[in-house]
């Protein structure tokens, strides 16, 4: 029951002469999210660990960092302020190609790397 | 002896399989072995070459499969490839015979004893693959490949609820909106403004969210007396991320519905208030500088009739009882856990990182902006319900612009106002006096330079000179003085 405040009808109160265009500067973007950022980082560093020293694993753990790092990515739309479509495909593109090498050369299951 | 070794090999592989988890090295040691002592792995690929030579016809295929197993896997496709170079070799009978004239002769006299060996019928043996790569042995694989589908349908199904909730909202307020803004949804980029006509053929283009994150939606408003702009920004729970939901729900985060609004110059008086719950006070007390500026001390809440959970930062104190007036202390009330806080100030400055810090000279025109905070009710059921208690809380932001509006300071209050806004503009002053004697240098040296490079490129000689001296003279007019003052203290 929403509380009784009424705005006078009388008076107009829209100025359409007044209008100002949207600038990405003026939104409350909460600044504080950087997971992308450490999840992109951290992604990088496993597809390394994934494709030179071959570890399956870290190609795993890589590709999921990606994945989380999408999940959270800012601002795919046109008018971004932050975009990190960039940083999130090449993510992508470093953990499935560490994925895929580490089962080219190895193709043996994750259990075989266990025992 | 080959069909015998099979069985014993077939049997390994079966024992092999189901001990699959077994250190491999342990599987090694357990058959008898013939020769005990395991071949350092470094020189093994060459000595098993040979044996596999001599393996193919005398003892079984075995040994050379453990010989085999005891480097590690890289071997093991190296010695399969081997396997087949021999074969291959052993097929193609162009071989010289002349190479082997002596060879049959000085055969070793225990191969004399019995018959001489007919040439055997080579059966290469059905070597098992030791690790079995066969599919259901990769059930780590389709283990991690179910998390990873997972992840994508929680995604897929947080990200519907979260613009379902964004549409939900829009539904309920966009009349309101569009009562009180002639422009709603401006996504900044287009050239031509979303006019009249695009909204009345319900051409979404305008009245549309802008997507900053899969739960964060901004939507702008324009075109209002006193009012340059207003922000909503719906920041929801992180639903598409199936991580932090599970860590939301041992420290839930409500969904936020946060209004910035941008006053205009003259509309708003210079006063900084805030009040909110306390966490939420403190928060903002760190992230917003005037706060800290100019409302040092903390008041509660109860001494202006706000409810006990809520207290109160003000630099001055009659702006608290200014503002709240009858209407919103009873709107307060009734909401009491849904606002979060509302908060004044006339000296918004958008937070610069440390980097330009420095490289600003001048202190930049703070803006004006009233910045309220609503967390959406958590145990409402369907996404309407929970956007209808929002309304009266957007219409409360409305009354208080009109409310700022009208509200003007006393004398008093303006004199310590703008006391306190001098006293911080000279401290900014002094913290960037530094920056600022650099650059007053660095444009003196510029003019200088200027000059000197005016006179070289001078074309007619005599104008040069004429230039020169005057610049000659300027130079000793600068320097000359304070020689003299140096001689007359001497004496």
């Amino acid at each position: 029951m929403p509380v009784s405040i009424a705005f006078p009808k009388a008076d107009d109160v829209r100025r359409p002469n007044k209008i100002k265009r949207y600038k990405p500067d003026m939104a409350i973007v909460p600044y504080d999210d950087f997971i992308t950022d450490i999840m992109n980082i951290l992604g990088m560093g496993l597809s390394m660990a994934g494709l030179m020293g071959r570890i399956k694993i870290c190609a795993w753990l890589a590709l999921f960092c990606s994945l989380i790092g999408f999940a959270n990515a800012r601002s795919m739309g046109r008018n971004a302020s932050f975009d990190d479509s960039k940083q999130v495909l090449s993510s992508f593109m470093l953990s499935i190609s560490a994925l895929v090498m580490s089962y080219l050369q190895n193709p043996f299951p994750l259990t075989a790397m266990w025992s | 002896a080959v069909g015998q070794s099979e069985d014993e090999s077939g049997e390994n592989a079966g024992t092999v399989n189901d001990f699959a988890e077994f250190d491999e090295d342990e599987f090694m040691n357990e058959p008898p072995k013939k020769q005990p002592s395991p071949a350092p792995s470094s020189n093994a690929p060459p000595r098993s070459d040979e044996d596999t030579f001599v393996a193919k016809e005398a003892p079984a295929g075995g040994s050379a499969q453990e010989e085999a197993s005891q480097d590690d896997f890289e071997d093991i496709s190296v010695e399969e490839a081997d396997d087949e170079d021999a074969s291959v070799e052993l097929d193609t009978d162009q071989y010289d015979p002349l190479e082997f004239e002596g060879f049959e002769e000085d055969r070793p006299p225990a191969g004399a004893g019995r018959n001489p060996p007919k040439q055997q019928e080579l059966k290469i043996a059905e070597v098992p693959i030791v690790l079995g790569r066969s599919w259901e042995h990769y059930f780590v694989e389709y283990l991690l490949i179910g998390c990873l589908l997972l992840y994508l349908v929680w995604y897929a199904t947080g990200k519907t609820t979260n613009s379902k909730l964004v549409q939900a909202w829009l539904d309920v307020h966009l009349d309101l909106l569009k009562a009180h803004f002639s422009l709603v949804g401006d996504e900044g980029t287009s050239k031509e403004l979303p006019t009249e006509t695009d909204e009345s053929e319900g051409g979404e283009k305008a009245l549309k969210f802008i997507k900053e994150a899969d739960h964060v939606y901004t939507l702008w408003c324009s075109g209002r007396q006193y009012v340059e702009g207003l922000v909503v920004t719906l920041k929801l729970k992180k639903r598409q991320d199936l991580i932090n939901s599970i860590w939301r729900m041992f420290r839930p985060c409500p969904d936020q519905m946060c209004i910035r609004v941008y006053m205009e110059k003259e509309e708003m008086d210079t006063f900084v208030l805030c009040l909110g719950k306390k966490a939420a006070t403190s928060r903002l007390s760190k992230e917003m500088a005037e706060l800290g500026l100019f409302c040092p001390d903390r008041k509660s809440g109860d001494r202006f009739g706000l409810p006990s959970s809520m207290n109160v930062l003000a630099e001055l104190g009659e702006s608290v009882a200014a503002i709240l007036d009858q209407k919103v202390l009873s709107v307060l009330d009734k909401y009491e856990n849904e606002v979060d806080y509302l908060f004044f100030s006339d000296q918004y400055l958008p937070k610069v990182d440390e980097t330009q810090k420095d490289k600003q000279l001048k202190r930049p025109e703070p803006a004006k902006i009233l910045q309220f905070c609503f967390n959406l009710p958590k145990d409402v059921g369907s996404p309407n319900d929970a956007m209808e208690r929002m309304h009266p809380l957007l219409l409360l932001s409305l009354y208080l612009v009109d409310k700022v509006h009208r509200y003007r300071l006393s004398r008093e209050a303006k004199l310590k106002a703008e006391k306190n806004r001098q006293s911080v503009q000279e401290e900014f002053l002094k913290s960037t006096h530094a920056q600022r004697q650099e650059a007053a240098q660095l444009r003196r040296e510029e003019k200088r330079r200027e000059e000197k490079k005016r006179i070289q490129e001078e074309e007619d000689p005599d104008r040069q000179r004429k230039l020169e001296e005057r610049d000659y003279r300027k130079e000793m007019k600068k320097r000359g003085p304070k020689v003299k003052a140096v001689k007359v203290k001497s004496m």
